[in-house]
């Protein structure tokens, strides 16, 4: 059942005040069992009070009044620190609102803290975060996927119930999956950038979440929409959609492949011959032929921006700084402490690829290649209504399993990363736990702007299979 | 031939008035109290995003129009990394690979002609901070930074510090004509970098000089000529030069080496991930550019004028309307002293014109009573003065001199009671100055009392010296 719908009815009822409901949460979250918060807002007690009154008064305005939402550490909330979970932003303080936030606000939520990361969001596991690693929820040895980790643990163990978080190349469905709750990776330029830092321009989106479709869709529902401040958003259609069941769902062929881990396909398999029992979907296999490219041009691109992106970590104007009398020695050792191995490694990377003589070979060819993955999802979706595969070819690993590793790492993202590329929407659905008791998650991708066929497709396929 | 080939490379950069800077909503006012007029989208924070401001666009597409640029339907920004701590963000968002304007052309007055050299292309960008060094220490003023910057570069195409000169002259009168800076050097908002190169004719080689800290047209010129013969010098003493960067010292009146470029630094352009392109928009084309400084120059000329002279007017593209509708009634060579000492010796300074306390069609009428002799030049000269001095309209101190102090009508009468009362003059001449009360009674008399007896004193002692 949606959270915001049971919460908001205890207010009506007045069965319970913001204040019991954020104290609730609140002191599950601050126990930090996960390390899944970076840090929290001290003040939100003082807030709810405030709302206590209006319940009282029978005044529940905003369709998120009284509910308590945490963010992810590189989301900008004014007057709360903003970490990105890295050491050169570990004292900063946000001095304004992203525009998501903003609407939150509006909306009357009520922001408990920020959540754990990896540094810069650079990472599929949550280990590279300044602030220490944070553990899955469903086992303590193992990571909670990144790079929002944070949010998706703090969603999964009821420290909040909902969250934010931002998806660059799977960083929202990743650990939706691996934490067992819905995470939405909206169309790019649905959701406005303004007050996320940025790691790739191109690629990042805020998005939320929930332990329910319900959920995401109400918080989804109040994030969209065109800003002013970010000139990549958009306005976002208004029309209804209505499914017509069974629907066509195109199963990517590389979800059977021998990089994926057997329990998942089996899963998979299962999943599909629910859905076709129910006569919700009927299922055909396609193929990308761009699929073993993706990685490789998300990274190219990726990192090309995020080189240029974290230029502005250099000591002078805020956070971190080595001081030095030579401005380039303190430009150089600011960078070298202040930053991550994993982060670094990425900054490197991207100037590489950036640089003259090499920018041709690298970043527009990467872009070229992007534009290839896109026509080839369009071209699929001619046939089907919505793209079905894993979220990623393994299950929730083990700390430290992949630290030395960097190129395992990053391929937990093949599944992820060439939505990312196409600027598409996907959404990850938690099916159920494997036989260690690991979650698995699917992921839906549908055309541009069709957040909406996910949230009535899902909400048929949650009744189903979660009763 | 002169053995000697030179080519000089100008790169100028304008900032535009705009009422807010380049990608967020601050003020445009550098002078304002230092780092008032800044945000987190000007200062770098984490998380921002830049929105381009349309009327800096507009302007670097009227500018563009007005050069005869080629210019594209569709416009981007890229970024030029570099770290620098007055570059907040540690890239500056700038045009490359495609230019508000490419090749156009800027009309040159040259030695009374109009010459076309070529422009190579010009940019919309974002200016940086200012730094100060005071006391060993650095202090940066983030006012300045962000402010919309135009940058215009010419091919190396100039051949002397004249034609320089004349370049820079001319293009800078343009952008003030087109209302898109004040162009004022001293503070900044019009800077120049050169790029000189002396060749042996036929023994081309690639170095080549860039010249740095020209606060003013004189520092530029004189530079320009220092380099040319240093360069020329050196080829003749058959040494090597190489690519380097040198400074103006302005009371040396030299160039000295700043630094030598053995690397050239990669900007790792890209494009502007967070501003899509854009369509030029179809409205920016329809407005019409203002009549060009250059034009005014060629009608003056025929009209008489000498170049100086026409040089001087168009100075101002308020004097330039103001004259062109005087010249439409009065001939130059009437006026010509008017506008050109008698107007510009009461002015602070040519800004100031565009606030003269009269119209063109009052200046008509007046400069017509002086021919017609209704109005004594002298007198024409100190109403002019107080015009401009005290911002009184022409109209009516001609008025006032004329029926309420006197005036014209004063010296009339003045020199009428003098005929009438010739015993009087000849009494005071000879010594008994007391009698000047008498013909004063006489004036004051005949005025009706509508006069100052000071003034009315004064005036006929003045005649009777004469």
């Amino acid at each position: 059942m949606s959270e915001i719908r049971r919460i908001i009815e205890l207010y009506k009822n007045k069965e319970k005040l913001p204040s019991d409901i954020v104290v609730e949460f609140f002191e599950r979250a601050k126990k930090n069992e996960f390390n899944s918060f970076i840090s929290f807002n001290e003040n939100v007690l003082e807030e709810a009070k405030k709302l206590d009154k209006k319940v009282k008064e029978g005044k529940i305005e905003g369709r998120l009044f009284g509910i308590p939402v945490s963010i992810k550490d590189n989301i900008l909330v004014k007057g709360l620190k903003c970490t990105c979970a890295s050491k050169v932003l570990e004292n900063y303080i946000a001095p304004y609102d992203a525009t998501v936030i903003e609407k939150l606000k509006e909306e009357g939520a009520l922001i408990i803290g920020k959540t754990n990361m990896d540094e810069f969001a650079m990472g599929s596991s949550n280990e590279y975060s300044a602030f220490g690693s944070a553990s899955n929820p469903f086992d303590r040895e193992r990571v909670p996927g990144g790079s929002s980790g944070g949010s998706a643990i703090s969603v999964s163990a009821g420290e909040a119930p909902l969250s934010l978080g931002s998806d660059t190349g799977g960083s929202i469905r990743l650990p939706a999956s691996f934490c067992g709750v819905y995470g939405l990776k909206p169309t790019y330029g649905a959701v406005s950038r303004y007050g996320l830092i940025a790691f790739a321009s191109s690629l990042d989106q805020i998005g939320p979440f929930a332990r329910c479709i319900e959920d995401v869709e109400i918080l989804f529902d109040i994030i969209k929409g065109k800003d002013e401040r970010d000139k990549t958003s958009t306005n976002y259609p208004e029309e209804e959609i209505k499914p017509s069941y069974p629907l066509k769902i195109g199963v990517l062929k590389d979800s059977f492949s021998n990089k994926v881990e057997e329990e998942i396909k089996t899963s998979l398999e299962e999943f599909i011959r629910l859905l076709e029992k129910e006569k919700i979907a009927q299922f055909k296999e396609f193929n990308m032929e761009t699929f073993d490219y993706a990685i490789a041009v998300y990274y190219i691109v990726a990192c090309a921006e995020a080189s240029s992106n974290l230029a502005r970590y250099d000591g002078v104007l805020y956070g971190f700084i080595c001081k030095d009398n030579n401005l380039w020695d303190m430009y150089e050792k600011t960078r070298t402490e202040g930053f991550g191995e994993e982060v670094k490694r990425r900054i490197i990377l991207g100037t590489f690829v950036l640089k003259s003589g090499y920018y041709e070979e690298y970043y527009v060819k990467a872009q070229k290649a992007r534009t290839k993955i896109l026509k080839e999802f369009l071209k699929n979706f001619e046939e089907f209504h919505l793209l079905l595969m894993p979220v990623s070819p393994v299950l929730p690993f083990k700390k430290g399993e992949k630290l030395k590793d960097p190129i395992s790492m990053y391929l937990s993202d093949i599944f992820t990363v060439s939505v990312n590329l196409a600027g598409l929407p996907a959404i990850t659905f938690p099916f159920k736990l494997s036989k260690k008791g690991l979650p698995i998650g699917f992921q839906f991708v549908s055309k541009f702007f069709m957040e909406k066929l996910f949230f009535k497709v899902l909400k048929k396929i949650e009744k189903t299979i979660h009763g | 031939m002169d053995k000697f080939e030179i080519k000089i490379g100008l790169e100028i950069h304008v900032q535009l008035k705009t009422k807010s800077k380049m990608f967020c909503p601050c003020k445009v006012k550098v002078d304002d109290e230092p780092n008032k007029n800044i945000c987190p989208v000007c200062t770098g924070q984490p998380g921002v995003l830049p929105s381009p401001n349309e009327k800096a666009v507009f302007y670097a597409v009227l500018v563009s129009r007005a050069l005869n640029c080629k210019i594209p339907e569709i416009l981007y920004f890229s970024r030029k990394n570099y770290f620098y701590p007055d570059l907040p963000k540690g890239y500056q968002i700038t045009q490359y690979g495609i230019s508000t304007g490419s090749k156009g052309e800027v009309p040159v007055i040259m030695n009374g002609k109009i010459v076309k050299f070529p422009v190579e292309r010009i940019n919309l960008e974002e200016e940086t901070a200012k730094s100060f060094h005071i006391e060993g220490k650095v202090y940066l003023d983030y006012n300045r930074c962000g402010i919309p910057l135009l940058e215009i570069v010419t091919p190396p195409f100039l051949k002397s510090s004249e034609e320089a000169l004349n370049f820079l002259k001319s293009l800078r009168r343009i952008l003030i004509y087109l209302g898109v800076s004040d162009c004022n050097m001293e503070k900044g908002e019009f800077r120049v970098d050169t790029n000189v190169s002396v060749n042996i004719r036929g023994k081309e080689s690639h170095h080549r000089t860039e010249l740095k800290n020209l606060n003013s047209l004189s520092a530029l010129k004189e530079s320009i000529s220092f380099e040319i013969k240093r360069q020329k010098d050196l080829l003749e003493k058959g040494e090597k030069m190489e690519r380097e960067t040198r400074l103006w010292d302005e009371h040396k009146k030299e160039t000295r080496v700043m630094r030598t470029k053995e690397f050239v630094e990669d900007y790792r352009y890209f494009p502007e991930p967070d501003i899509p392109p854009f369509k030029v928009k179809r409205e920016w084309f329809e407005k019409e550019i203002p009549v060009l400084p250059h034009v005014y120059y060629q009608k003056l000329i025929k009209k008489g004028a000498e170049p100086k002279e026409a040089e001087i007017i168009i100075s101002s593209p308020f004097l330039s309307e103001f004259t062109e509708k005087v010249l439409e009634k009065l001939p130059f060579n009437r006026v010509k002293g008017w506008i050109l000492t008698e107007i510009l010796q009461h002015v602070p300074d040519v800004e100031s014109l565009k606030n003269l306390p009269f119209t063109s069609l009052e200046f008509i009428d007046f400069v017509e009573k002086i021919i017609e002799g209704k109005l004594p030049r002298h007198m024409g000269q100190e109403i002019i003065k107080r015009s401009i001095e005290n911002n009184i309209s022409l109209k009516k101190l001609i008025n006032e001199k004329v029926e309420i102090k006197g005036g014209l009508e004063l010296e009339r009468i003045v020199e009428e009671v003098i005929k009438e009362n010739p015993h009087v003059v000849e009494k005071i001449r000879s010594g008994k100055v007391s009698a000047v009360s008498f013909l004063v009674g006489q004036v004051m008399r005949k005025l009706k009392g509508k006069a100052n007896p000071k003034e009315v004193k004064e005036k006929i002692e003045e005649c009777l010296k004469t």
